[in-house]
């Protein structure tokens, strides 16, 4: 069962994930409510922990623009204060006690995952449009049009993923991430490195 | 002499430059409409490649769900859904980022859209649109002068 565990005190985090890890759960650990929405919209987790107090987004806030968003999966609230606001599936008292964490556990399922449907020729397709954009790329790189470039990088890293190319959705990624704080010349180094790491990919 | 009330199809307008997205979408939209038990399934597609045909064919076809890019090469997806949801109000607006920052969430609700993707698509976040989709156009259903 894969578990999102939002809480910004850093020493509970780091306790609860040993303790859900022992059990065979996996947790990822969001350190505020901005991120937990942010993860939480990747759809890959079974159930939310949510505290109520947490910096630059608190935990209802965050509960309450999934729900308005029609994420519809459980979503427990962890507070030592009373929590009446609607939208939790249940309402955990703090301190928590891994015993009574795990009985509550017991009554969520884990989500059974589906799978896009890529049809085999639209695959390729799309691989003959990643061959193209890399070209493309090239012969931006070579004249330094970074614009231009940088719109490319930035189609590839949102469409790559959906087709199953989840290698070039994350160089893609990487790139953007570090790009806007180089120079013209760094620029021009760190381009021919992403086209070769590109190309070291199994783009079929 | 008997009628048939015939629902009338729900129009869908998948809005996003790369074509390939696009079919991806609506592959993926008719096979989860076919395999769950969701209530409104009769469906037509219209599709757009940028923000200028998506008007166009917005106001034509006036569609009760959009999937809407919200990078375009010739403007901007917020802006576009604040004209969508001033033509047809009822209008179930997705917004598609890749960029799922605080800011483009909060930015999108508050020009009026019900629901947000982020890329990569999976499944799994087009299913639980779809879900939410039909509760909403159950309402709307309900709501609307026969």
């Amino acid at each position: 069962m894969n578990l999102l565990f939002a809480e910004d005190d850093s020493l509970l985090a780091q306790l609860f994930m040993l303790q859900a890890q022992d059990a065979g759960y996996q947790v990822f650990w969001a350190e505020n409510g901005d991120i937990a929405v942010q993860q939480a919209l990747s759809y890959q987790f079974d159930l939310i922990f949510m505290d109520i107090q947490m910096p630059v987004l608190d935990g209802i806030s965050a509960m309450q623009m999934l729900r308005q968003l029609g994420y519809d999966r459980p979503i427990i609230a962890m507070s030592a204060e009373e929590v009446t606001e609607e939208g939790f599936d249940l309402v955990l008292k703090k301190p928590l006690h891994w015993e009574q964490v795990q009985v509550n556990l017991a009554q969520f399922d884990v989500i059974p995952q589906l799978s896009l449907q890529v049809p085999p020729e639209l695959k390729s397709a799309y691989a003959a449009h990643i061959e193209e954009s890399l070209h493309q790329l090239q012969m931006l790189a070579d004249s330094a049009r970074w614009a231009e470039f940088s719109a490319i990088v930035h189609q590839l890293k949102g469409s790559a993923g959906s087709f199953g190319f989840e290698e070039i959705s994350q160089l893609a990624d990487k790139l953007q991430q570090t790009w806007p704080t180089l120079s013209e010349e760094q620029k021009q180094t760190r381009a021919t490195n992403f086209l070769e790491q590109c190309q070291a990919c199994n783009i079929k | 002499m008997q009628y048939k009330v015939k629902i009338r199809d729900q129009k869908i307008l998948l809005v996003d430059d790369l074509d390939y997205n696009r079919q991806l979408l609506r592959h993926n939209l008719t096979a989860l409409f076919s395999t769950h038990s969701l209530k409104h399934k009769a469906f037509s597609y219209f599709q757009a490649h940028n923000a200028a045909s998506a008007l166009q064919a917005f106001s034509l076809q006036l569609p009760d769900l959009v999937f809407l890019d919200i990078e375009l090469p010739d403007g901007s997806g917020i802006e576009l859904l604040k004209r969508f949801k001033q033509q047809k109000p009822d209008c179930f607006v997705v917004m598609v980022s890749g960029v799922s920052t605080l800011d483009n969430v909060k930015a999108s609700i508050a020009a009026g859209a019900a629901s947000f993707i982020v890329k990569p698509f999976s499944a799994d976040k087009i299913l639980a649109v779809l879900k939410q989709f039909d509760r909403y156009f159950d309402k709307v259903l309900k709501t609307s002068p026969e």
